[in-house]
C-alpha cells in the first residue's frame, strides 16, 4: 500500500495532494495481498469521494459523526445547545413545531371514534 | 515525536469483511488484529473506537487482537497508538445489523500519524453463517421508489426481497407466517399472526429480511424474519423533514374498454385520490457521550376510490416516535423508546370483501402504543449481555356505517343491507428477552450466543351481527332477492392468552476455512382461555434443531458454500386454539316467513370443541445449500437451493362422522363429475366434544361403513432456486438483480390462515375434493431488478425498481351452492370444481422510477424527487370472478351487472405520480 504524507494546511492544497495520493495508490483489499493498482474510473470515484469528504461534504445524507465531530465552520450540525441557536437549529425548531402541532391536531380533528372504547381489555 | 495531524486520503478500497452471524441482536461488532510492517502481531496496543455515542478504549491481546461488541448499527473509526509507532486511524467503518466487521491494522515505527479515510466496498461475503438474508439500508429505503401509493407497513417492504411476494415467503402463510420485529418488539397479532403495528419507514435505521437459514435466536416464524432497528440520537444532531404528495390528477386510468366490458364495476378501479405524507425528525445529544435523544413525528394521510363498488376510502395515520439512550458506563447502554400512532380508516370494506358497497363499509379506530427498554452491558471483549422488556397494546374497533342487517343472495351471489356486524379487538404482548454473547478460542474459535425469552400476549375479540328486529342480530340468506333464511347468534365474546418460554444455545464455531453453526431452540407454547379458566392448547416442547456448514473454498474470503438444515415453529397464536377459548353463543337457523316472520328450524349449540391432549407445534424443515462469489470488491453473487416442507398441520375435525358420498355433476364443462359427502351420522344435536382440534397428519374421512374415503394425508412443499447478484455504490452506480424460479405445492392452501386452526377438515368436501395442486401464492418465475444511478456533478440520481412476476393460481367453484341440506351440513358449500391452482393470473410485470435531484450545502442535503410507479401504466389482472358461471355484483350508479366466470374483478395500479422533497442533515 503506498501513500503519501504531507503536513498541508490549506485545504486547496490538501485537496491536490490528495488528488495525487489517490492517482498513485494502488487498491488494496484488506485480508488479501496487495494487488495491481485500481483501475483509473475506481480511483476517479475514490477520488471524488476523497475530495468531497475533505470539504466537509459526505457522499451520504449525512456526515459521518466521527468526522463531523472535527470539523469547523458554520455549516457544520453542532451539538447540544449551540445548535438551536444555530440558523439550521432556528429553521428545525420551527419545521418541528409546525409539524407536530399539525399532527396533534389531526390526532383529535380525524379521529374515527367508535362509540365503544375498551378499558384493560374490555369494552363497557 | 512530535505528531503532525495530517490527513491522508488513499484510494485505497478496503474489503472489509464481513463476518456475521445472523442475528435478532440489535448490534454489531467490530474485531481486528494489530501488527507491524512486517506482520508481526503487536500486544499492547491502544485500541480507541470512537462512533456517534463517544468512545470505547480496548488493549490488544497477546495475539494483537481487539474486540468491540455490542455496537449501534452506524459509522465509526478506530484509532491504535502504541508507542514508538504512528498512530493510525480508519474512519468510515460502516457497522451493519448482526454484522462482525474486521478491520486489520498495520502501524509503522515512528513517523506521523495516518489517517485513512476508508472507502467501503461493503459488498461482503459472511463467512461464517450459513443464512442467507437481504438487509436494507436507510440510505437504500430513502432513495429507491419503495414507498409509492399506499405504502405504509413493514409487509410492504418485504415483498421487495428475493423469493417473497404477497407477503407469502418462500411459500409459506401469505401475510400470517412471518415474523415482523421492531427494535425486537414482536409487532404481529398474537391472534394469527398477521401484521398489526405499522410504523414510517422513515424511522428505519436498518432493516434486515432473513429466514432461510437462520440460527436458533430467530423464531415464532413459518415464512420470512423481517428484523427492523429504528433511529437513535448521537453526539450531532441530525435532522429529517419530509413531504411527498400526490393526487388524482397525477394518476393514471388502467382499465381497458375491455375489462369494463366484462365487469362494470371496475369503474375507476383502485385510483388514489390524494396522498399527503410528512414526517419532521431530529436527534441529538442530551449530554456529550452519556445521553442521546431522538424523535419524530409523521401524518400519513390517504385517499382513494377502492376497487369494486365503493366508491371512496380513508386512512389518516399521525405517528409518533420517541427514543432516549443513556451510556449509563462506556459499557452500559440503557435505551428507551415508544411509538404512539392512531390509525384512522373509513371506507373499509365490511363482510363482502372487494363486493362492497359504500353502505357495506365499516369505519376502523386503531389507536396503539409500542414500547421498549433495552439494557446491553458488554463485560470484556468476548463477552456481552443485552436484556429487552418490551411490547405493545392496542385496539381496533370496526364499526358498520350503515346498522341495516346484510342480505346475502345465494341466487345471484349479490349483497344488500349494511355491513352486517361489528368487530371489535383489543391486543397486547409483553416480552422479555435476554441473550449473552460470548466468544472463545478451543479448538479454532466459537461465538456461542444463549437466550431465553418470555411472551404473554392477549387477544380479546367481540362480534355482533346487526339487529333483524325480533330475533336479535342476524343476517339473511336470500334466494332472487327474496329473504328465505336468516342465520342469528354466533356471536362472539373469546378472551385468550398465549403464553412461550423460549430457550436456544447456537454456536458459530470455526476452524481453519470451515464453520459449523450447531444450534438448538426450545420453545414452550400454551394457550390459555380466559372464558373457561384453564390452558386448552398445550403442545409438545417445539425442539427446533439448526445445523449448518460454511466453507471457505479458496481461503481468500471470497468463495464460500453453505449449506443448512434447521426446523422452525410458528409463534404463539390463537389460531391453533381459537374454537376450543368459549366465548361463542348459539347458531340459530329460521326461516323467514311471510309479514317478517321467524321459524326456528335448527340450532347448533355453543361449541366448545376439544383439543388434542399434546398436539405438536405447527412449523415446517428446511434444507439449503448455496454457493457465494466475491466477484468484484463491490459486486457479489450467490446461487442458492432451498426445499421447505410444512408440518404438524392443526385442524379442527369430526372424527366420529361418517359420510356418503354422491355423484354432483360440475356446471362448468367438460367437468367431470365429482364426488362429494353428505353427513351420514349427523346427530340430532352437535356439541363441542364431536369436535376436535389436532394434528392432522394421519386423520382419515370414513364412510358409512367405516371405512377410509380417501387419502387425505396434509402437506405443503416449497421448491426453489434463487440467483441474485449484488452491487454496492461504486463508479456511480448501485444495483440488485434477482432471479427466483419456484414451485409450491400442497393440499394446504397458503393463502391465509390455513392449516394452523382452520375448519377445512370438518367437512371432507371442504378437505379432500380437488384441494391437492399448485397453491394459490405460487409464483413460478420471479424477476426484481433494482439499479440506481447518479449523474456526476450534477448529483441527479435515477433509481428504478423493475418487477416481473408469474401470476399466483385460482380455481373456479360453483356459483350455485350446494346446499346444507342436500350436504346435511351447517350450511351451503362451494366445492372446487377442477384442481387447485388450476389457473394462473397473467405475469405482473411494472416498472417504478424515481428521479431526485439533490443539493447539498456542508453537511445539509437538500433533494426534490418525482416518482413514477407504475411507470408504464400496467394493467394486469390480478384477480378474477370464480364462481361458474357467473356472479351479480354491485355498480355504482346503475343497476348490478352479471360478471361472468374469469372476468376481471381486480387490476393491478394504474401510473401513479407522486412528487416529495427532503431536507436532512
Amino acid at each position: 500500500m503506498k501513500h503519501l504524507v504531507r503536513p498541508w494546511r490549506r485545504p486547496v492544497a490538501r485537496v491536490l495532494v490528495l488528488a495525487v495520493a489517490l492517482g498513485s495508490a494502488p487498491v488494496c483489499l484488506a485480508g488479501q495481498p496487495p494487488g495491481p493498482p485500481s483501475s483509473p474510473s475506481t480511483i476517479t470515484a475514490s477520488i471524488d469521494k476523497a475530495v468531497h469528504h475533505e470539504l466537509g461534504q459526505s457522499a451520504k445524507a449525512s456526515a459521518s459523526p466521527a468526522t463531523v465531530a472535527r470539523q469547523s465552520g458554520a455549516n457544520a450540525p453542532s451539538s447540544g445547545g449551540s445548535f438551536f441557536k444555530s440558523k439550521a437549529g432556528i429553521i428545525t425548531t420551527v419545521l418541528l413545531a409546525a409539524g407536530t402541532g399539525f399532527a396533534l391536531y389531526s390526532t383529535s380533528h380525524d379521529r374515527v371514534k367508535s362509540p365503544q372504547v375498551p378499558y384493560g381489555g374490555t369494552w363497557k | 515525536m512530535k505528531k503532525i495531524p495530517a490527513t491522508i486520503l488513499l484510494a485505497v478500497i478496503a474489503l472489509l469483511v464481513a463476518v456475521g452471524a445472523s442475528a435478532q441482536t440489535q448490534t454489531g461488532t467490530i474485531v481486528g488484529r494489530v501488527a507491524d510492517e512486517q506482520g508481526g502481531v503487536l500486544p499492547g496496543v491502544t485500541v480507541t473506537l470512537t462512533g456517534g455515542r463517544g468512545s470505547l478504549t480496548q488493549v490488544t491481546d497477546a495475539k494483537g487482537e481487539y474486540r468491540f461488541q455490542g455496537l449501534t448499527p452506524g459509522e465509526y473509526e478506530v484509532t491504535a497508538n502504541l508507542s514508538s509507532f504512528a498512530p493510525r486511524t480508519e474512519r468510515n467503518l460502516e457497522v451493519g445489523l448482526g454484522k462482525v466487521l474486521t478491520v486489520n491494522l498495520s502501524l509503522k515505527l515512528g513517523g506521523l500519524s495516518e489517517t485513512v479515510n476508508v472507502v467501503t466496498s461493503s459488498s461482503t461475503i459472511d463467512l461464517t453463517s450459513p443464512a442467507t438474508e437481504t438487509t436494507i439500508s436507510h440510505d437504500l429505503l430513502s432513495s429507491m421508489p419503495l414507498n409509492i401509493g399506499t405504502f405504509n407497513t413493514a409487509t410492504a417492504l418485504l415483498n421487495y426481497s428475493p423469493g417473497i411476494n404477497n407477503s407469502s415467503a418462500f411459500g409459506g402463510d401469505a401475510s400470517y407466517g412471518n415474523a415482523l420485529l421492531m427494535d425486537g418488539v414482536d409487532t404481529r397479532d398474537p391472534e394469527a399472526g398477521s401484521a398489526w403495528v405499522f410504523y414510517n419507514y422513515n424511522i428505519v435505521e436498518e432493516m434486515q429480511v432473513a429466514g432461510v437459514g437462520a440460527p436458533a435466536e430467530y423464531g415464532g416464524f413459518s415464512g420470512a424474519v423481517i428484523n427492523t432497528i429504528t433511529k437513535s440520537g448521537s453526539n450531532v444532531s441530525h435532522g429529517l423533514f419530509e413531504g411527498r404528495f400526490t393526487n388524482s390528477s397525477l394518476a393514471g386510468n388502467n382499465i381497458t374498454s375491455e375489462q369494463l366490458t366484462l365487469n362494470p364495476a371496475l369503474g375507476q378501479a383502485n385510483q388514489i385520490k390524494r396522498l399527503t405524507d410528512y414526517t419532521v425528525q431530529l436527534g441529538g445529544p442530551i449530554k456529550k457521550d452519556k445521553a442521546f435523544w431522538w424523535a419524530s413525528i409523521q401524518r400519513y394521510s390517504f385517499e382513494q376510490d377502492p376497487v369494486g363498488p365503493r366508491t371512496k376510502s380513508t386512512e389518516v395515520s399521525p405517528r409518533y416516535n420517541g427514543k432516549v439512550t443513556v451510556n449509563l458506563t462506556p459499557n452500559d447502554v440503557l435505551m428507551g423508546s415508544i411509538q404512539y400512532d392512531n390509525y384512522n380508516v373509513t371506507g373499509r370494506t365490511g363482510y363482502p370483501g372487494t363486493y362492497s358497497t359504500d353502505n357495506q363499509t365499516v369505519q376502523e379506530d386503531s389507536p396503539e402504543t409500542v414500547w421498549n427498554v433495552q439494557y446491553r452491558k458488554v463485560f470484556n471483549s468476548t463477552t456481552f449481555l443485552e436484556a429487552k422488556v418490551n411490547g405493545y397494546g392496542a385496539y381496533y374497533n370496526l364499526d358498520p356505517v350503515d346498522h341495516s342487517p346484510l342480505h346475502v343472495d345465494n341466487d345471484t351471489g349479490e349483497y344488500r343491507g349494511g355491513a352486517g356486524s361489528y368487530y371489535y379487538a383489543y391486543r397486547s404482548r409483553y416480552q422479555a428477552n435476554v441473550a449473552l454473547s460470548k466468544y472463545a478460542e478451543a479448538f479454532g474459535t466459537h461465538n456461542f450466543k444463549f437466550g431465553f425469552e418470555i411472551e404473554r400476549s392477549s387477544v380479546h375479540s367481540q362480534s355482533e351481527y346487526s339487529s333483524c328486529g325480533s330475533i336479535g342480530p342476524c343476517y339473511f340468506i336470500d334466494y332472487s332477492g327474496v329473504p328465505t333464511y336468516a342465520y342469528s347468534g354466533l356471536n362472539y365474546n373469546v378472551r385468550s392468552q398465549n403464553r412461550r418460554e423460549s430457550y436456544y444455545a447456537q454456536d458459530a464455531w470455526k476452524k481453519g476455512r470451515l464453520t459449523l453453526n450447531l444450534g438448538v431452540r426450545l420453545d414452550h407454547i400454551r394457550g390459555y382461555s380466559e372464558n373457561l379458566n384453564k390452558t386448552v392448547y398445550s403442545p409438545q416442547l417445539a425442539i427446533g434443531p439448526r445445523l449448518g456448514a460454511v466453507f471457505d473454498l479458496t481461503g481468500k474470503g471470497n468463495s464460500v458454500v453453505r449449506g443448512f438444515w434447521g426446523r422452525y415453529y410458528e409463534g404463539a397464536s390463537q389460531s391453533a386454539f381459537a374454537n376450543a377459548v368459549g366465548g361463542y353463543e348459539d347458531f340459530v337457523y329460521y326461516n323467514v316467513l311471510p309479514g317478517n316472520q321467524f321459524e326456528e328450524y335448527d340450532r347448533a349449540t355453543s361449541l366448545i370443541y376439544r383439543m388434542q391432549s399434546d398436539p405438536k407445534h405447527f412449523g415446517l424443515n428446511d434444507t439449503n445449500v448455496s454457493f457465494e462469489q466475491q466477484v468484484r470488491r463491490d459486486m457479489r453473487f450467490t446461487v442458492t437451493g432451498i426445499w421447505r416442507d410444512n408440518m404438524n398441520f392443526i385442524e379442527s375435525t369430526l372424527p366420529d362422522a361418517r359420510w356418503s358420498p354422491f355423484p354432483y355433476v360440475s356446471p362448468k364443462p367438460p367437468g367431470p363429475t365429482l364426488t362429494l359427502y353428505k353427513w351420514a351420522n349427523r346427530p340430532a344435536s352437535t356439541t363441542g366434544s364431536d369436535y376436535l382440534i389436532q394434528n392432522i397428519d394421519n386423520f382419515q374421512f370414513l364412510d358409512a361403513s367405516g371405512n377410509p374415503i380417501a387419502a387425505t394425508a396434509p402437506y405443503r412443499s416449497y421448491r426453489g432456486a434463487m440467483f441474485v447478484l449484488t452491487k454496492t455504490m461504486s463508479h456511480n452506480w448501485q444495483g440488485q438483480f434477482s432471479y427466483v424460479w419456484s414451485h409450491t405445492t400442497g393440499n394446504i392452501n397458503n393463502g391465509g390462515r390455513s392449516g394452523f386452526g382452520g375448519t377445512g377438515y370438518e367437512n371432507p368436501v371442504n378437505a379432500i375434493v380437488n384441494t391437492s395442486g399448485d397453491v394459490s401464492n405460487d409464483f413460478t418465475h420471479e424477476l426484481k431488478v433494482m439499479l440506481g444511478y447518479t449523474v456526476p456533478k450534477v448529483d441527479l440520481s435515477i433509481n428504478t425498481y423493475i418487477r416481473a412476476v408469474s401470476g399466483g393460481t385460482y380455481t373456479p367453484v360453483p356459483s350455485s351452492t350446494v346446499s346444507s341440506r342436500t350436504l346435511n351440513w351447517f350450511s351451503s358449500l362451494r366445492p372446487y370444481l377442477e384442481p387447485l391452482g388450476s389457473y394462473r393470473y397473467p405475469m405482473l410485470e411494472t416498472m417504478d422510477l424515481r428521479i431526485e435531484k439533490a443539493f447539498r450545502y456542508g453537511p445539509h442535503r437538500i433533494s426534490a424527487w418525482i416518482d413514477f410507479g407504475n411507470l408504464f401504466n400496467a394493467s394486469t389482472v390480478t384477480g378474477v370472478q370464480t364462481r361458474y358461471p357467473n356472479r351479480t355484483i354491485a355498480v355504482v350508479g346503475g343497476p348490478s351487472a352479471v360478471v361472468l366466470y374469469d372476468s376481471p374483478t381486480i387490476v393491478t395500479t394504474p401510473r401513479q405520480i407522486m412528487i416529495g422533497g427532503r431536507w436532512t442533515f
